[in-house]
């Protein structure tokens, strides 16, 4: 079943001489419950996609369906309910709310979308996260490693249809990412969520099920890593 | 540059142009307070200076004559900034008086060089005399038909004027000029005494000085303000080169940094001279210098002159400092960055400092020339308000006075320090706690949250499994930032501590210059009515005003009022104990007079009775006040009892009751709401007395209420420094027929016919011409009764008007402040913003949110405001009662609660414009990573 569908994507910053083509033409469609990674040189515009994915920002032209829904076409409050409910994100850089603790944090999108909490599965997500001892801290007391877990935690409370990750491990020591890749993938598998993960980091790319090299905002190749059992 | 700390503080200056700008802007407006204090001060004192000097001259005292040698040590004194001689020669025959028989003498004064420029002589045509051969005459002399001309010569012997009584017994008095004459004596008469020449009772003629004038004409000048029009002399002034007699007079002008007040002088010429010398005084004059007679207005001036620069760098401090503390998480990691590199915490600490006085040092300039701008801009703008509030004073000022921008060197040096050290006190405490904070915590950014201990912060599960993100988002970003959430409750204590403060403490300072300045007594509101009649009843001419008034067909609308001081009285008895001990309060400031004493000083002083004022009005408005008091209206209505309505207050103070020779101190009692002993329904006595019969006579009024200002607001106006009452008609048909009351008579009346005023006035004239008595009644433009304005009123003006500025400029710090708070807070949270509409935060959660986080912020930053308020309200309270009185202030209940919903309106409004623009942009805030 196609989660995700990317018709001819074009984003372009500037003006005249300056104009710059983040995204040229970009199409390509992804299954639910698919590892999808995507892979490119600085500036290849892999950012660009995740934010026009997550709906933190519009194309210049082309179309973005999700799960049947064109959030190109969205109003900016029905997108943001839209990003609440179908999209997750983490960020290199963690993005965790400073003042609220782990439980806060990870609830947040849930609460912001006017939902009663489900104390069983913030349980189990923060047991799962191994965050029990941390969840009364706030983001500032706790190691990289424990905030990318927030964050991940976070993302996958709401179930969204899409996990959108950038970077993840990008700022984490070799164990502490080996670590973070191997919840997200657990994510992915276990609970059939669709991933999609920009990386630089090949070795981390190639676990998912198919990579996207991206080059000058083109995508030169959809490649299948291997076949899902 | 070599030092690594403030060449990377520079940089980071030049990297955060927003925080540095905004910084900039703190700086710099405190500087233009400063420059607004300090220089405003300067160019209004030196402006009203100059006004003052117009009217008299600028000499603050004249010490008549005193001999030359103490002239000379007096001189000599570092007090005195410029010091005249003058003589005064006395009289000279002027033959060429265009009015020989009412005008025919000069009066002569010689003056000093310095005289000249002090006295303000102006010329009207010639020069100024350069040596006691030359003269110089009054234009006014010209103006009356003199046939002298520049070039003319006139001499003649110099004389005294002396008027010698022709009659047989009594007394003959001239109160306006101090002259008694008793029968078959001879007095002296000043110089400027009307020209009579010979009547039926006195004669003049003439002393001789043994001197004589021969003087060419050189000049014709402005009529000086000594001169008397109307009087027997025109001024001419020659040159004073050495004194022509032992006696010489001195006009002062002080150095104002270097005596506190005239009485300083008069001791110090006493203690050379051993005699005591008559004093003329420029009130004006000193009064704008803080120097008048009267220490309570010195000392208001200075308070409000310490009070708002106090006030003003308390503004200044906090909002430099929170400038600084805004970014506290900004700075802390790239000083963390340069300790993680071995900075030491003094590295540190200089790095604030370096950034506070790098951006003064720009700031000083521009604030202060901006400064100058903004005190131009408001001197311009109230000028005309000055000029109207001086011309009203009645002083001959004449010719437009240009409001200069003053200040000298002085100002300037203490602008630069005030300003350094308020800088100096802003940086300190941010530059110690930016110090104090651990390296690793600074770079990883965590200072923001930082505590020493491992603290654990409880999930709020009330608001997790309610489900209210907004609320949960609004309690721990208020409870949980501990630089951003002070520097908002800071802002909004400050804000509304500093205008609560700032309004109570300028309207304290009004409430006192009223109390000090206010003339006592009564005036009717005239809406309505044109003109006034008054008139003495018991000879007349009230009833013939009123029967003239009737037989015009023009006038309309009439209103009769009579009152009467001094003739009808309380007894002690009948007043409350509130104003007893008020009256007591008042006698016990004066000698060694105990106040427990007073009950038996009344008794034996004044036979234990109060003078009272007795309003005495027509029947409609009596029942009219009544009314509006809640008043016993079947007294009030039933008009052939006597009965009276109590105003209920009374202001007492030593400047109107002088008890003794000696005071201890200025001393104000009101006192509202219980004057009587008896109330509403019961019975007094008023008090007279039957010259024929040689007993008392006894006036039973019946209370019918008790009014306040608001009840009679739109009748009359009073200003009570003894008990009023209002009577109806029966009472004031048995005061008038009492001998011993000498009632007076007002009546109001519309008359839109000019020539029907003017034939009334001519009738009113010829009636009190064939009486043979000056006014015996008068016809009144009803402007005139709101028309009196003294020196103290000017005063009194001014004041208002310089607190209300200064209360303006302190609550733009204070905006500007909470503004920056905001928006810093805005600025700083714009990633969190970012990241909370990453994941579908809409608009409406967000204003839900801000509106949330406001109620949060305002309720603890009023909370410390009222504590604060009620602390410094009260301090200011007891100062001012302490010092001055219970004067009436405005209830500070009503005023905080306007500035809470002041504070409250402007914060929510800052909160929504300045979280507006931090919507933009999500990815780039997101991303944003850098120092």
């Amino acid at each position: 079943m196609e989660i995700l569908k990317v018709e001819n994507l074009v984003k372009e910053y500037g003006e005249g001489d300056t104009k710059v083509k983040a995204l040229d033409g970009v199409s390509f469609s992804v299954e639910k419950g698919e590892f999808v990674s995507v892979i490119g040189p600085s500036g290849s515009g892999k950012s660009t996609l995740l934010h026009i994915l997550g709906g933190v920002d519009k194309p210049t032209s082309g179309r973005v369906m999700i799960d049947g829904t064109d959030i190109c076409a969205l109003g900016e409050d029905k997108l943001a309910v839209f990003r609440r409910r179908q999209i997750g994100l983490v960020y290199q850089f963690y993005n965790l709310m400073p003042v609220l603790n782990v439980d806060e944090n990870i609830a947040l999108p849930h609460l912001l979308d006017g939902r009663k909490l489900d104390k069983t599965r913030l349980d189990n997500i923060v047991e799962h996260l191994g965050l029990t001892e941390r969840r009364e801290n706030l983001p500032s007391q706790l190691s990289g490693g424990q905030q990318q877990r927030v964050s991940i935690g976070r993302a996958l409370y709401s179930r969204p249809a899409i996990l959108l990750a950038d970077e993840p491990t990008g700022n984490l020591d070799r164990k502490t990412g080996d670590e973070i890749t191997a919840l997200l993938k657990e994510s992915n598998r276990m609970q059939k969520q669709t991933l999609i993960l920009i990386t630089h980091d090949e070795r981390l790319a190639m676990q998912a099920d198919r990579v996207f090299y991206l080059e000058d905002g083109r995508l030169i190749k959809n490649e299948t890593v291997r076949t899902r059992v | 540059m070599n030092n690594i700390v403030f060449k990377v503080t520079k940089k980071y200056m030049k990297l955060n142009r927003r925080r540095t700008a905004i910084a900039f802007m703190g700086i710099t407006l405190m500087v233009v307070m400063m420059t607004c204090v300090f220089v405003g001060r300067e160019t209004v004192m030196k402006y009203l200076d100059k006004v003052a000097s117009l009217d008299k001259g600028s000499w603050h005292m004249t010490a008549y004559e005193v001999d030359t040698e103490t002239a000379k040590t007096i001189a000599s004194r570092d007090y005195v900034e410029k010091a005249g001689l003058s003589e005064q020669l006395y009289c000279m025959d002027f033959p060429q008086s265009g009015e020989p028989e009412l005008v025919p003498f000069l009066n002569i004064k010689a003056y000093s060089a310095d005289s000249f420029g002090m006295a303000n002589i102006a010329l009207a045509e010639g020069r100024y005399p350069e040596n006691s051969g030359e003269i110089i005459i009054s234009e006014y002399a010209l103006e009356q038909g003199a046939d002298i001309r520049v070039g003319d010569k006139i001499s003649g012997e110099l004389f005294k004027r002396i008027l010698t009584s022709k009659c047989d017994k009594g007394v003959t008095e001239f109160p306006h000029e101090n002259v008694t004459l008793p029968a078959g004596e001879s007095a002296e008469i000043p110089v400027s005494f009307a020209y009579y020449g010979e009547t039926e009772s006195f004669s003049e003629s003439r002393e001789p000085t043994g001197l004589s004038g021969d003087y060419t004409v050189v000049g014709i000048m402005k009529s000086p303000s000594y001169e008397v029009h109307g009087g027997g002399s025109y001024a001419a002034l020659t040159f004073l080169d050495e004194a022509r007699t032992d006696k010489v007079n001195m006009m002062i002008r002080l150095d104002t940094d270097k005596v506190s007040g005239t009485q300083e002088v008069v001791n110090d010429i006493y203690s050379v001279s051993g005699e005591e010398h008559n004093c003329e005084y420029n009130s004006m004059l000193l009064a704008f210098s803080a120097m008048s007679g009267d220490s309570n207005i010195n000392t208001i001036v200075l308070f409000m002159e310490v009070f708002f620069t106090l006030f003003t760098m308390a503004a200044s401090v906090i909002l430099i400092y929170n400038v600084f503390n805004m970014s506290f998480a900004e700075r802390t990691r790239y000083l963390g960055m340069l300790s993680s590199v071995g900075a030491t915490r003094r590295q540190k600490r200089q790095s604030i400092y370096f950034e506070s006085f790098a951006l003064l040092l720009p700031a000083l300039p521009a604030g202060v020339i901006l400064g100058m701008g903004t005190v131009y801009g408001a001197t311009q703008l109230l000028k005309p308000r000055f000029d109207t509030m001086l011309s009203i004073g009645g002083s001959m000022i004449s010719g437009d006075v240009p409001m200069t921008l003053s200040f000298g060197i002085s100002e300037i040096v203490i602008i630069l320090v005030m300003c350094t050290v308020t800088v100096l006190i802003s940086a300190l405490i941010p530059a110690i706690k930016i110090s104090r904070i651990p390296p690793v915590e600074s770079v990883k950014g965590a200072a923001e949250n930082y505590t020493k201990k491992k603290k654990r912060f409880k999930t709020r599960k009330s608001l997790l499994e309610k489900g209210k993100p907004e609320l949960m988002l609004a309690v721990n970003s208020t409870g949980r930032t501990r630089h951003l959430t002070r520097s908002i409750i800071r802002s909004i204590a400050v804000f509304a501590t500093l205008i609560m403060v700032t309004l109570y403490g300028a309207h304290s300072i009004i409430k006192v210059v009223e109390a000090k300045t206010e003339e006592d007594g009564w005036a009717p509101v005239t809406d309505g009515y044109d003109y006034a009649v008054a008139a003495e009843v018991n000879d007349g001419a009230f009833d013939y005003a009123k029967e003239t008034l009737a037989a015009d067909k023009s006038v309309t609308d009439t209103r009769e009022i009579l009152d009467t001081f001094l003739s009808v009285n309380l007894s002690y008895d009948d007043i409350s104990d509130e104003l007893m001990e008020g009256f007591a309060a008042i006698w016990g400031q004066y000698d060694d007079n105990d106040p427990a004493d007073y009950r038996e000083y009344v008794k034996e002083a004044y036979f234990n009775e109060l003078n009272v004022y007795i309003l005495m009005v027509e029947d409609e408005e009596f029942e009219h006040i009544a009314a509006n008091c809640g008043g016993d209206m079947s007294l009030a209505k039933a008009g052939s009892e006597p009965a009276a309505l109590v105003y209920n207050e009374v202001f007492l103070d030593t400047d109107r009751y002088a008890s003794g020779n000696e005071c201890k101190g200025y001393k104000y009692v009101n006192v509202r709401d219980s004057i009587l002993k008896a109330d509403t329904g019961e019975s007094v006595d008023l008090l007279s007395f039957d010259p024929d019969k040689g007993e008392d006579l006894k006036i039973p009024v019946k209370i019918a209420g008790m009014a306040d200002s608001g009840d009679i607001a739109d009748r009359y106006i009073i200003k009570p420094s003894s008990v009023y009452l209002f009577v109806n008609e029966a009472a004031k048909e048995e005061i008038i027929s009492s001998p011993y009351a000498q009632p007076s008579g007002l009546i109001l009346f519309a008359d839109k016919d000019e020539n029907s005023v003017k034939q009334l006035n001519e009738t009113f004239m010829a009636y009190s011409n064939a009486e043979n008595e000056i006014d015996n009644i008068r016809l009144i433009s009803k402007n005139a009764f709101h028309q009196v304005a003294s020196i103290k009123q000017i005063i009194s003006d001014i004041i208002k008007i310089l607190a209300y500025c200064f209360t303006a400029l302190i609550s733009l710090v204070c905006l500007l402040n909470l503004y920056n708070s905001i928006r810093g807070r805005a600025a700083e949270r714009s990633k969190e913003t970012a990241v909370l509409r990453s994941m579908g935060m809409t608009d409406r959660q967000f204003t839900k949110m801000h509106d949330l986080e406001n109620l949060m912020l305002l309720g603890r930053g009023l909370l410390i405001a009222a504590v604060i308020c009620t602390v410094l309200c009260a301090g200011l309270r007891y100062v001012v009662v302490g010092y001055f009185g219970n004067v009436r202030t405005p209830s500070p209940v009503l005023l905080a609660a306007g500035i809470a919903l002041i504070t409250a309106l402007i914060s929510a409004v800052m909160t929504r414009v300045c979280n507006r623009s931090s919507r933009e942009d999500i990815i780039s805030e997101i991303r944003r990573e850098t120092v």
